[in-house]
């Protein structure tokens, strides 16, 4: 016997045997007729029977009524959210030329999601304004605290 | 024997003379004589209103934006960044479209280039969510807080006279650092963090301007709005002491339950 099949010992050979699948009520498995091979793949939209939809998440922003008429319901079509203050100097690709910058974390153990950090950084902007301080300056012209 | 032309529709559907009807040269059907106007929003969806690019206008030289770099960005700068992300990618994800007409395969340059721009947009969320967990590693550390607020209690109050603008332009981003209180009365949301920041810094000017004043510890949100809004001078918040020792006397004050609705109208008052 192989160590899985000891660990379902509660269920019956024959749930055992159409393990992966659950069956409606008429009988037909729910999505999935292959019961070999590689199976554990998320389906695409031409697979599974007449039950399963899947679907791009894309429609069903609305409902029809019974006068051929379709309401929108506009919380559920998807916006696009513009910047408040849309800075358009900046580019989604960055110059080849342009220095890489490292940020070594030295001091906090978790790095960028440090607590400490987030207060040392809080009390520079307390005491010193937006400027630059010793602590967050670029080091041998590529190190940066983070 | 047909009735058909004494029909009423017959007679209304029957075509009439035209009179002065000129005849023009046919229009083609053709893009150049289409007339689009130049603020159109679906040119955004095209770079430089250009139907396609060729492969040396595509900027592949570029690389995408480092995480290192984006830390340094603020919020509406990443939002701008992204959003110059989703235009682009509209603009290339049209142009291999119309390319897919004649190829089989999506064209790879095209297709390269967006991937790059997708590069750069995971990382902004990267460092979205890098800023948001550290938030909330230190929102739980509540010590670390008191500790800070003590710290910068000591050093407003020992302050000297020649420091006097360095303490108040602090003072100015200790409140929006700490509590939220915003200079701009119209960013400002009122909550409890609201209320409980005017109480602390009303008493922080109180021991500052007039630390032998007999008032004592400030917990009405009416007097601590008074002396929040005071003016930064010993003249000034005494002169406000002595109104809040009027409404003391006619027993004037503002019950717990009222508070943040006290002040939203205070404030609406001020707009």
């Amino acid at each position: 016997m192989r160590p899985t099949s000891f660990l379902q010992f509660q269920q019956s050979p024959v749930s055992l045997l159409v393990r992966p699948w659950k069956r409606e009520r008429d009988g037909s498995l729910f999505y999935g007729l292959v019961k070999s091979g590689s199976k554990r793949h998320a389906l695409t939209t031409k697979q599974g029977n007449k039950n399963f939809y899947k679907g791009t998440r894309s429609s069903g922003v609305g409902r029809h009524t019974n006068k051929n008429r379709y309401i929108i319901n506009w919380e559920k079509v998807r916006t696009f959210v513009v910047p408040t203050v849309f800075n358009t100097s900046l580019k989604p690709l960055v110059s080849p030329n342009a220095v890489q910058i490292v940020n070594d974390f030295k001091g906090y153990a978790k790095g960028p999601q440090d607590s400490a950090l987030f207060f040392d950084k809080v009390k520079e902007y307390v005491y010193n304004g937006k400027v630059e301080t010793d602590a967050s300056k670029l080091r041998n012209k590529y190190i940066e605290r983070g | 024997m047909f009735k058909r032309s004494l029909h009423t529709t017959t007679k209304t559907l029957a075509r009439k003379q035209q009179v002065n009807l000129t005849i023009k040269p046919p229009i083609a059907p053709t893009a150049k004589n289409l007339k689009v106007s130049d603020d159109h929003p679906l040119w955004q969806f095209f770079h430089n209103k250009k139907f396609l690019r060729k492969y040396d206008e595509l900027d592949t030289v570029g690389r995408p934006w480092s995480i290192p770099e984006l830390r340094r960005k603020n919020f509406n700068d990443l939002h701008s960044i992204w959003y110059a992300c989703l235009r682009e990618r509209n603009s290339l994800a049209r142009e291999v479209q119309v390319l897919s007409a004649e190829a089989i395969q999506p064209d790879r340059n095209f297709m390269e280039q967006s991937d790059k721009i997708r590069e750069t947009m995971w990382r902004i969320r990267h460092v979205l969510s890098e800023r948001y967990h550290q938030q909330e590693n230190a929102r739980v550390e509540e010590s670390q807080i008191e500790e800070f607020q003590t710290e910068f209690q000591q050093y407003y109050l020992e302050a000297g006279k020649e420091e006097e603008s360095d303490i108040q332009e602090s003072l100015k981003r200790f409140q929006y650092a700490i509590f939220g209180i915003s200079e701009y009365i119209s960013e400002n949301t009122v909550d409890k963090k609201f209320i409980s920041g005017l109480k602390y810094i009303a008493n922080l000017k109180l021991q500052r301007y007039a630390p032998t004043s007999d008032l004592g510890v400030v917990t009405d949100v009416g007097e601590a709005f008074i002396l929040f809004h005071a003016e930064s001078t010993e003249k000034d918040i005494q002169e406000q002491i002595e109104t809040i020792k009027g409404f003391r006397s006619q027993g004037i004050s503002v019950a717990r339950d009222e508070e943040i609705d006290h002040i939203k109208a205070y404030l609406a008052q001020l707009q």
